[in-house]
């Protein structure tokens, strides 16, 4: 079992198994080796940890990603999400950001996927105005820099 | 960490984590998953997204289904106007298309070229016509002889006469002839050369231009090595259009025919012959009307004139390239044909579909009519190669014969007997057959290596004009994995047919 230490010293025990889903903690243990001490995660908060963990749990026996996975992968990308998952992700926006934040300190790439992914099935299809206001996005550019902006952009636009 | 209270845009404290909150590379990994333009919607909200617009890796990863890894020879070395300025609108022309020219139709097609090389080419889209040897333009010196890699059962060799029958009944491979050229940079002087534009800005819009041979070049080699100073560069409009019912009529001393419609619908299939790639997008290109034939006209006549008319089938949205070579026509979209084109817009070009399937060996148990599918190039006679369609399509029971698999070759391209559009020959897959004649045993050696069946085909006499088409019986032999071999009784010849597996560079 290993423990984990939330930035709001929160500590969880987990399974080893689970908790080594996140490669920044696998390494820790490699490089350390197993001890009683609790492992300090500053950047997470013991909320989202709780959930972060709840979907470690579910993906433990998931085989380990590919090693050296293309990152220029020309393969069309899909935005198809596991059900589980998608339950999994039905959450507030701070929770999916701070979700893919964590994931992302972590280094749980099959989480950042998810969250990602939502994210972008998100936006798909809006308008700039319609993403601000998804996201609460406050428009800060000046009448002239959005004329430009909009200019530069014609290329986008339906013809 | 400070509880999740983070400064929003305008100096208020809210703790709300948003988009704006990612790091570069999540944010990244978010646009990762998006088309070009939601991405460019999202770095279009606020400055802090809007910062990573120049971002190169963004417009790396959309460059690369395109296979641009690599910007060097591009002018303005960026991945952001290539993509933006010249993949995004006219990566979808990449690829075949196949024209409603009437009688021969005719092929594009379109690549990208990287640049670079010996000749130090300025990368962009180039496109070009397929052009087949023509007959009695030296077609014995053409050598095709990698068209028949699988073919060992191939040709007996011979003196002249010999080669030139042989060089009438097989097909050759499309040579590229140089069209028109997409790229960033003024137009002549050809070719453009790296180095050379160090002086002044690159335009941010790519310039298109056509390159129209001075006659109907019939001599060949008609190559992409074509000396380019040949050729008149002009300008040139893409467009799509929309959904349209504009075909062809033929007025002739007998009276009117419809021509064929393009592309063809499967008969007893409802939807359009195999070749027609409807799961390719169009490029994003300006959308037009097809102009409605202004052309009446009024009963038989001579000479010969085709019309502009009404389709019997919808036609779907299309390519349409306008050059504006003033008076004239620009000789790539108009193959010589010897009756007069009164329709008054250029022909269209569909999407052609070009993948190329692996043939089996016709002795392998495991062969099936299906593994025929796809593009095929055939002899025929003095008219020269045409590009086929093979399908496999499964027919219901009628008076003739049982239900069951049925075998069509479909024209892409086609001639003043039998037009594009219209099916050359046929055979049903469940019957395998004796042969009805010995001309096939005499030019394949082994005929037990072979499958054979017998079908039919459609000939028709100068015109296409109804009435004069006849069906004649066919011998047919499946020789090889990517050859055909077909006796046509009426004909009293023996056609080869190949599949297509990439043009002649």
């Amino acid at each position: 079992m290993i423990n984990l230490t939330t930035s709001d010293n929160e500590t969880f025990t987990v399974d080893k198994k689970v908790a080594e889903k996140s490669v920044l903690i696998k390494n820790m243990l490699e490089d350390v080796g197993e001890s009683d001490q609790a492992i300090p995660l500053p950047n997470v908060t013991a909320s989202v940890l709780k959930k972060v963990l709840e979907w470690c749990e579910h993906h433990k026996d998931d085989p380990a990603p590919p090693e050296n996975e293309d990152k220029d992968d020309t393969r069309k990308r899909t935005t198809d999400i596991s059900e589980w998952d998608q339950k999994f992700i039905a959450v507030d926006q701070e929770m999916l950001f701070e979700i893919i934040l964590a994931a992302n300190y972590l280094d749980i790439k099959a989480l950042l996927d998810v969250g990602c992914k939502t994210v972008a099935n998100m936006i798909k299809g809006k308008t700039p105005e319609e993403i601000r206001k998804l996201f609460n996005i406050v428009n800060d550019f000046t009448p002239e820099e959005e004329a430009q902006i909009k200019k530069e952009n014609e290329w986008a636009e339906d013809r | 960490m400070n509880g999740g209270h983070f400064p929003c845009l305008g100096g208020t404290i809210c703790s709300r984590r948003s988009l704006t909150d990612l790091p570069f590379d999540c944010l990244q990994h978010v646009l990762a998953y998006l088309e070009a333009v939601d991405v460019i919607s999202t770095l279009s909200t606020c400055h802090s997204l809007a910062r990573w617009r120049p971002e190169e890796s963004i417009w790396r990863r959309l460059c690369l289904p395109y296979g641009v890894a690599d910007v060097t020879n591009f002018p303005n070395k960026s991945f952001y106007t290539t993509y933006t300025r010249l993949l995004h609108p006219f990566g979808g022309l990449l690829g075949l298309w196949a024209s409603d020219m009437p009688y021969k139709g005719n092929v594009l097609e379109f690549r990208l070229e990287m640049g670079g090389g010996s000749e130090g080419l300025l990368g962009g889209i180039w496109g070009y016509v397929w052009r087949f040897p023509e007959f009695g333009a030296g077609l014995e010196s053409q050598d095709d002889s990698d068209l028949d890699a699988d073919d060992t059962l191939h040709v007996v060799g011979g003196g002249n006469a010999q080669q030139l029958h042989v060089a009438l009944n097989v097909p050759h491979r499309p040579r590229l002839s140089r069209m028109l050229r997409i790229g960033f940079e003024q137009p002549p002087p050809m070719p453009d050369r790296l180095g050379e534009h160090a002086d002044y800005t690159i335009s941010a819009t790519p310039q298109l231009t056509c390159y129209a041979p001075d006659e109907h070049n019939t001599t060949n080699p008609v190559s992409a090595h074509m000396p380019i100073d040949t050729l008149r560069p002009h300008g040139v409009g893409l467009s799509v259009t929309r959904e349209s019912a504009e075909g062809y009529v033929v007025a002739h001393p007998y009276g009117t025919s419809t021509h064929p419609s393009f592309p063809p619908r499967q008969p007893s299939l409802d939807r359009f012959c195999g070749w027609y790639d409807d799961s390719r997008p169009m490029p994003r290109l300006r959308t037009v009307t097809v102009p409605e034939s202004v052309d009446k006209f009024h009963g038989p006549r001579y000479p010969i004139t085709i019309h502009g008319s009404p389709s019997e089938l919808p036609v779907p949205p299309a390519l349409y390239i306008s050059c504006s070579l003033s008076g004239e026509r620009c000789r790539h979209h108009y193959p010589h044909i010897p009756f007069q084109l009164k329709r008054t817009f250029p022909p269209l070009y569909f999407p052609l579909h070009a993948t190329v399937q692996k043939g089996l060996p016709p002795a392998d148990p495991g062969w099936t009519p299906e593994s025929l599918t796809g593009l095929w190039l055939g002899a025929y006679g003095p008219h020269g190669t045409e590009v086929l369609y093979i399908e496999c399509v499964q027919e219901e029971a009628n008076d003739w014969h049982e239900p069951g698999k049925m075998v069509r070759a479909t024209k892409i391209t086609g001639d003043v007997n039998v037009p594009r559009g219209t099916w050359t020959w046929m055979f049903y897959a469940g019957q395998e057959a004796e042969l009805m004649s010995d001309q096939l045993a005499d030019v394949v050696p082994d005929l037990s290596l072979c499958r054979l069946f017998t079908g039919q085909g459609m000939t028709s006499s100068h015109g296409y004009f109804d009435g004069r088409q006849a069906l004649s019986f066919l011998d047919v032999a499946v020789t090889g994995p990517n050859t055909i071999k077909i006796d046509w009784h009426d004909l009293d010849h023996v056609s080869t047919y190949r599949r297509f597996r990439g043009p002649k560079l």
